[in-house]
């Protein structure tokens, strides 16, 4: 367990590794500097911005110079705000992990019970109003969903309410994060529970759910004690992947409904060739999703004893 | 005088599907005593499984249905019964072990646990208790270190131990009655003469009565006191073991028997086999189920079902040539 660990972790230190270079020298092959949209900046004044931020060095020297300081953990001064990358990072991904948390918990929880249900009452209603929720989860992307909601659930609601129960933008309270939590855990949520649905069918029909009805168990107790631990193991496989679209899918959904996440940083910083801001935030995204898959894949081992985490 | 476990009268039961109505039970008639061992034996589709597990109520209904019968289990109605009644008398009054030992335990629970569940449910003991008797279940099937082999998961356990602890958790409640649908039949020969052997040694403790429902013949010759021949839905044959394997009259059963390879048998001869294959219960054949590939068929074989004839007390068969107006052999010019 404790070699599979180390092993696991020093393939995330090279993974990093690659993904540092890669970004690095991708931004560098993009046409512009940092400077370009400035009006007439004087000769001198570009050459001491481009002095301050390392940028008069030949590429290859700041690109040493950039891991080295990603080694200590200093991700740069941003250009565009003029403030620690790392900073802005920690203070604006806090918004963005509480609205990807709150989406992660609701797609799961709920996905799990709704594919369970249309498991259990397979060819009732009850499985296709929850097979029809999973198709319109998979197949209407997030940011029409947002619209969607904001229009209906947002204005609308509040002309005929007279009172404004699902804020359409901002962030701050809880109500402030129903609408954009539902938008951005959609789409997961179609993913497990229809992933829970073939499992627990699967489930449903083996030896041992047999074995546990001729020992006299209630249907309830089948359901709790034998089928969803087992159902729930494909879902907890995905859950790496699942983490990975949440938090990506935070970028766009922070715009929509003008949150102050770290997606929206993420997005300016291309547009603005903030070269410090783009690699800090690759790099945290990076550092994030393998933190993430690694966890998962832990988890694995204490849900299902079969699987042993050796080499 | 034994006291009756287990009778069953006119049972049939039906599977609706999208085809119609597959009859896969037509008409059993069956009884098990106390610490007596009954066999049923046929051909895979015969309706062997489908009879033990309406038993239990295990079969999914729908659509499985039970169109007559009665089946009386230690004065249970088991075709009354309500889902509440039967999670009482099931794994308490009856038990069951199922062919694949590999499938039928829940991966992700303790073995011991898994034991533990029925001793909690039907004895109603506490958790320590339960655990001290899962152990000497365990313990009772000769599976080594049982206090270490309970905290273990199925994939830990060999086919064969496997098969063990399956056995030891159906007879942890000391049940009645105990199913066991080919509980060999996925293990290899020596696991199975041990196996065998075990449940042998096992009933004559606990005195329980065993169905036990195989096609391997050899397994039913060592432990069977009866037997009951079932072919296309119906018992054919029924007697004890030494009528089914000495006086048989039915020609299935004599057939099932001449399939047996032999010690005797010269290299070079081929296996006896019989031709054809058995009826769809779709449609089922408006006289004797086996009349299409039996030898001796004659014209009434295939337009009436043949009456149970009794030879002697137990021995009962159903075949037109057990009828007193049946001429010989050789005036029906048999081959």
């Amino acid at each position: 367990m404790a070699r599979y660990v180390i092993k696991r972790l020093v393939y995330a230190v090279l993974t990093l590794f690659v993904l540092i270079t890669l970004v690095f020298f991708m931004m560098r092959m993009l046409p512009g500097d940092p400077f370009l949209g400035e009006k007439a900046i004087s000769p001198t004044a570009l050459a001491n911005m481009n002095a301050k931020y390392g940028l008069d060095k030949p590429v290859f020297i700041q690109y040493l110079m950039y891991m080295g300081n990603c080694l200590t953990g200093d991700l740069g001064m941003s250009i565009t705000y003029n403030r620690p990358v790392m900073e802005i990072v920690s203070e604006s991904f806090l918004v963005s992990a509480d609205l990807g948390i709150r989406a992660l918990i609701f797609a799961t929880i709920a996905g799990i019970l709704l594919g369970a249900v249309a498991a259990i009452k397979r060819g009732t209603v009850w499985d296709s109003l929850s097979m029809f929720i999973a198709m319109i989860g998979v197949s209407v992307p997030s940011f029409i969903l947002g619209a969607v909601l904001q229009y209906f659930l947002g204005l609308q609601l509040r002309k005929v309410l007279g009172m404004n129960i699902f804020p359409i933008q901002g962030w701050g309270t809880f109500k402030h994060t129903l609408l954009p939590a539902f938008a951005l855990g959609l789409g997961s949520l179609a993913t497990v529970s229809r992933l829970m649905r073939t499992s627990m069918l699967d489930v449903l029909s083996s030896d041992y759910i047999k074995t546990a009805r001729s020992k006299g168990l209630s249907q309830s107790q089948i359901l709790w004690r034998h089928a969803l631990r087992n159902a729930v193991m494909p879902v907890v496989t995905i859950m790496g992947p699942t983490v990975a679209s949440v938090l990506t899918g935070t970028f766009v959904i922070e715009s929509i409904f003008n949150i102050p996440g770290l997606g929206k940083y993420f997005v300016t910083s291309i547009k603005d060739l903030d070269y410090t801001m783009i690699g800090g935030t690759v790099v945290f995204y990076g550092a994030l999703l393998i933190v993430c898959t690694l966890v998962v894949d832990l988890l694995y081992g204490l849900i299902d004893p079969r699987v042993k985490l050796e080499d | 005088m034994a006291e009756r476990v287990l009778t069953i009268e006119g049972l049939r039961v039906s599977f609706d599907t999208y085809a119609g109505e597959v009859q896969a039970v037509r008409g059993v008639t069956l009884h098990v005593d106390e610490g007596e061992v009954l066999a049923i034996v046929g051909e895979s589709g015969c309706g062997k499984s489908v009879t033990a597990q309406t038993i239990m109520k295990l079969n999914p209904m729908p659509p499985a249905r039970i169109v007559d019968g009665s089946i009386n289990l230690a004065g249970h109605d088991i075709v009354k019964a309500s889902d509440k009644e039967m999670q009482k008398i099931r794994g308490n009054e009856v038990a069951m072990i199922f062919q694949d030992p590999m499938t039928c335990m829940n991966p992700t629970t303790q073995v011991g646990k898994q034991i533990v569940e029925s001793l909690k449910l039907h004895k109603h003991l506490s958790g320590a208790e339960a655990k001290a008797e899962a152990i000497r279940c365990l313990e009772q099937v000769r599976i080594p270190n049982p206090e270490e082999r309970a905290k273990q998961y199925p994939h830990e356990f060999s086919g064969g131990m496997r098969q063990r602890a399956m056995i030891a958790m159906a007879l942890s409640c000391n049940p009645k009655l105990l199913i066991a649908d080919e509980p060999t039949t996925a293990l290899d020969v020596t696991i199975q003469a041990q196996i065998m052997e075990l449940l042998a040694e096992l009933k004559d403790k606990i005195n329980t009565a065993i169905i036990l429902i195989t096609h391997d013949l050899g397994v039913v010759a060592g432990i069977a006191d009866r037997v009951a021949v079932m072919y296309a839905g119906k018992v054919v044959e029924t007697g004890t073991t030494d009528e089914i394997f000495y006086e048989h009259k039915h020609p299935y059963t004599e057939a099932l028997l001449h399939s047996l390879p032999s010690t005797d048998q010269g290299k070079r001869e081929p296996l006896m086999s019989i031709p054809g294959t058995p009826p769809d219960l779709l449609a089922p054949p408006k006289g004797c189920g086996f009349a299409a590939r039996c030898r001796h068929c004659m014209q009434i074989c295939k337009e009436e079902q043949p009456p149970e004839f009794e030879l002697s007390a137990g021995h009962k068969a159903s075949c037109w040539l057990l009828h007193p107006d049946c001429p010989s052999a050789e005036e029906r010019g048999a081959k």
